[in-house]
């Protein structure tokens, strides 16, 4: 097992493509700074009476802006480029029967799931940290205030109280929400590899997915059941935890049935 | 041409005759996706007290995000089924000319978008028909045309014209994205790459102000008066990317396509 997760995950992150994933999201978290940070960095003066901006409320997390709305747009496709259609891929070369020979199918399909799901998590989440980062590089990280009325979150918003005292903590929980969250939607696709033989259509699907459940939201006129909405730690809609919930836990079993279910008894030679 | 013409309709058609599921896949996805995104409106409206009428059913569907991300990619993945085959070596010296395969590809994309506008303007007008209190409402205050034109009305819109507007828009937007991405793929030779192009060129369009939505789109801001000469940019710009595309196949290697 530990050989075949080291080979997968070898697969996963030394793959030219999950750079260019993380190239992706790392330039749109520069365009953030470069244009909406920086030029507010240069205006920052701390006067008495002045509550000044802090980087809770100014990194791509918690600022709503045209690079915000983009990144948690297209953070689906950034989880699926790097490694989501590598079963599909292993299933048409051929390379899964050779591995199959050498280890046991559950080894395989295990490995090749975790190593999907990291990936895709880190896709997502490297581009964020950096972007923490390089705003912590132009604003301070000044504590949240809620009576400064500077910050988004409100008292029926999610972990209000964590943002407001320990800000830190929450940015690091929202961090992990994102990590599984596109660690899921970038598995969706292995069970999708059984049913769709096209390449770009099994790398596509995690997007489909989010878009289906974005329309799904349309459809019954709840906006936090849609995942664009609640996968930002802004909050604009607070998130409701039983939306969050259900829609993983669906994808989680369509991945146990459609993937470890169907790989099971699926005839590989 | 003609010979040729009539081989690719034929081939268009047997398509669907071959893949029943495609066909029946996209036959119940775009109504439902279609209501989906009309009912987001008609909450809106209804927050708003405001009646929807007739009309404002082809506008609403004319937005950028819906028009991006489901008529542009639906039309887009039906033309990558459709053009799975070509980059296929045996095919091309099959082909003689490779100029053809481009000509080929351009005129199903131009069917694709046809058929998938078409089909969109039958079901928003079936929605319309069986939703709508009264036809048209763009000179009352108390509508989503005075709402999203700050209160500004106007006298001078007429249904039929709202109506060939959408339908030509979609048809267009549609179109020259499909050309777009076959030229990307001819270029990149990777069709996620090209989707993903896409589907930022959509959200640059949808959010950024930049894009033909911005320049020829028929949201309620454009009829303030409506100009139907402004479709004529995406007609310019497809004849652009098709002659671009044309002068790129002559000198298209094919020795590294996947097939």
């Amino acid at each position: 097992m530990t050989r075949i997760l080291k080979i997968e995950l070898k697969r996963a992150f030394c793959n030219k493509l999950f750079l260019i994933s993380v190239v992706i999201g790392c330039l749109i978290a520069i365009t953030h700074v470069g244009l909406d940070t920086v030029p507010l960095a240069s205006k920052l003066k701390i006067t008495n009476g002045c509550y000044i901006f802090s980087v809770f409320d100014q990194w791509i997390g918690l600022k709503f802006t045209f690079w915000t709305s983009l990144f948690f747009t297209i953070f689906p496709l950034l989880a699926s480029i790097p490694f989501a259609d590598s079963f599909l891929v292993d299933r048409k070369s051929g390379y899964i029967k050779n591995i199959l020979t050498r280890t046991s199918k559950k080894n395989y399909y295990i490995s090749k799931f975790i190593a999907v799901f990291l990936s895709g998590g880190f896709a997502v989440a490297i581009p964020l940290v950096f972007d923490f980062y390089l705003t912590s590089l132009f604003i301070p990280a000044v504590i949240p205030d809620i009576s400064s009325g500077e910050f988004p979150l409100v008292a029926n918003s999610t972990w209000v109280s964590i943002f407001y005292t320990h800000p830190f903590v929450y940015v690091f929980l929202y961090l992990l929400l994102i990590f599984v969250v596109s660690g899921i939607l970038a598995s969706v696709a292995l069970a999708f590899s059984f049913i769709i033989k096209y390449q770009y259509v099994i790398a596509l699907t995690p997007f489909l997915c989010f878009l289906a459940i974005s329309f799904a939201s349309l459809f019954f006129s709840d906006f936090a059941m849609d995942i664009r909405t609640w996968i930002m730690p802004q909050q604009a809609v607070p998130t409701e935890f039983k939306y969050v919930i259900t829609e993983m836990l669906i994808l989680v079993l369509f991945i146990i049935f459609g993937y470890f279910f169907r790989g099971k008894h699926d005839e590989t030679y | 041409m003609m010979k040729h013409i009539k081989a690719w309709t034929g081939e268009f058609f047997l398509f669907f005759k071959d893949n029943p599921i495609i066909l029946a896949l996209y036959i119940i996805a775009m109504p439902l996706l279609t209501l989906a995104w009309i009912q987001s409106f008609v909450v809106y409206a209804k927050r708003a007290l405001v009646p929807i009428c007739f009309v404002d059913y082809f506008i609403i569907t004319k937005d950028g995000f819906f028009i991006y991300m489901v008529v542009v990619l639906m039309s887009i993945l039906l033309c990558a089924f459709l053009n799975k085959n070509d980059f296929n070596i045996n095919r091309i010296i099959r082909q003689k000319d490779v100029r053809k395969i481009w000509i080929k590809q351009t005129y199903f994309s131009i069917l694709v978008s046809f058929s998938v506008s078409a089909y969109q303007l039958i079901i928003v007008s079936i929605i319309g028909i069986l939703n709508y209190t009264v036809l048209i409402n763009f000179n009352q205050k108390q509508s989503l045309f005075g709402l999203f034109n700050d209160g500004s009305t106007t006298n001078k819109v007429v249904i039929p014209m709202v109506v060939i507007a959408s339908f030509v828009f979609c048809f267009l937007a549609v179109a020259l994205m499909n050309i777009i991405y076959q030229l990307l793929k001819w270029v990149s030779n990777h069709d996620f790459i090209c989707l993903i192009a896409l589907i930022l060129i959509g959200f640059l369009d949808s959010y950024g102000g930049v894009g033909i939505i911005n320049l020829a789109g028929v949201s309620y801001g454009k009829w303030l008066p409506y100009r139907p000469i402004t479709l004529l940019i995406p007609i310019l710009v497809i004849v652009a990317v098709y002659v671009i595309g044309l002068k790129y196949s002559e000198h298209k290697e094919f020795l590294n396509a996947k097939s």
